[in-house]
């Protein structure tokens, strides 16, 4: 509702903010009928976040989520919810160098993206002094799997699923052998990027990768919680309050 | 190189008109900054170009952000 005034007043009559990144809102003095301090500020809140109320609390470790596609060297069209991995990258030296933040925690729900900066997030992760503890809630797809293991510790919910399929090219591809190597190559990065941050095998890897038997406009496997953990490629099943509890159990260790 | 369960016909739908992406370089809070323009004239936060990791853990410098700057 106060998004549809919003517009409608926009269009109408230019506005100019007394600062340029608070959103200003034309109606506010309309809307709130005299209380504007707590109802300007509510109303702020529910459009950045969704939500009417958000806690107020400080801590010592980093939440950070990666959802949607893993945006990488392209711009990816507004249909897709991306993580974009050039804001991710100088966040994670910022944890590493903050004297505040004693751990990250990494939340996933993704459906995969950019290889490359997936692979960059993931060895960025990997090579942190700090610990990092990873969940996979919903789906962590594709590239969604070398960022979930680079974790020191790694979480998935039950109902979570990790799809395992091969590299897809975009863009203009010539039908020559080296097109095909080159692919390959790129496989064998991911594959051995994941192989030696989790307990899976490349044989293992390699063989749900290639399935043909169980997608069906497409090979590879859809891996359900308990079965990640199994074939060793997660560490564990788990919530919220294990992935926590395994981060800060990993703190006070490092202290 | 995509990695993805959604196929790139639907990643990509629209790529090409994207070229009529307007692009802003704008200074917010001191931070450099890149906006795009959005449909309804306000502007969205695109990328923050900066080399100090501080402006990146900034809540009000997330990228996705609307920002409305006078016409």
């Amino acid at each position: 509702m106060f998004k549809d005034a919003k517009r409608r007043n926009y269009n109408n009559k230019e506005i100019i903010p007394s600062d340029p990144t608070e959103p200003q809102d034309p109606n506010e003095g309309e809307r709130t009928g005299g209380n504007e301090a707590d109802n300007v500020d509510r109303s702020k809140v529910v459009d950045e976040l969704g939500a009417t109320d958000v806690p107020d609390m400080n801590s010592d470790i980093h939440v950070l989520t990666i959802i949607g596609q893993v945006e990488g060297h392209l711009v990816m069209p507004p249909q897709n919810k991306t993580t974009k991995y050039e804001h991710v990258i100088p966040q994670l030296v910022a944890v590493e160098e903050s004297p505040e933040i004693k751990g990250l925690l990494v939340i996933l729900n993704t459906v995969g993206g950019d290889v490359e900066a997936g692979l960059a997030l993931a060895e960025m992760m990997a090579s942190m002094r700090k610990p990092v503890v990873s969940l996979v809630l919903g789906g962590g797809h594709s590239i969604g799997v070398p960022i979930a293991v680079s974790a020191r510790r790694s979480f998935i919910a039950s109902t979570a699923t990790m799809t395992i399929h091969p590299i897809r090219m975009t863009g203009q591809v010539l039908g020559v052998q080296q097109s095909f190597d080159y692919l390959e190559r790129m496989q064998d990065r991911v594959i051995g990027f994941v192989t030696a941050h989790s307990n899976i095998s490349d044989r293992q890897m390699r063989s749900y990768m290639m399935n043909t038997g169980e997608l069906a406009r497409d090979i590879g496997t859809v891996l359900a919680g308990e079965d990640a953990v199994k074939c060793g490629l997660i560490d564990e099943i788990g919530g919220l309050a294990e992935a926590l509890a395994s981060l800060h159990a990993m703190i006070d260790e490092a202290k | 190189m995509l990695w993805s369960i959604i196929p790139t016909d639907v990643v990509f739908n629209g790529f090409e008109q994207q070229e009529d992406l307007q692009l802003l370089d704008y200074e917010l809070e001191s931070c450099p900054c890149r906006l795009r323009r959005l449909t309804d004239g306000s502007f969205g936060l695109e990328t923050v170009c900066s080399t100090n990791p501080k402006h990146f853990m900034q809540r009000n410098l997330q990228p996705g952000r609307r920002i409305f700057l006078s016409k």
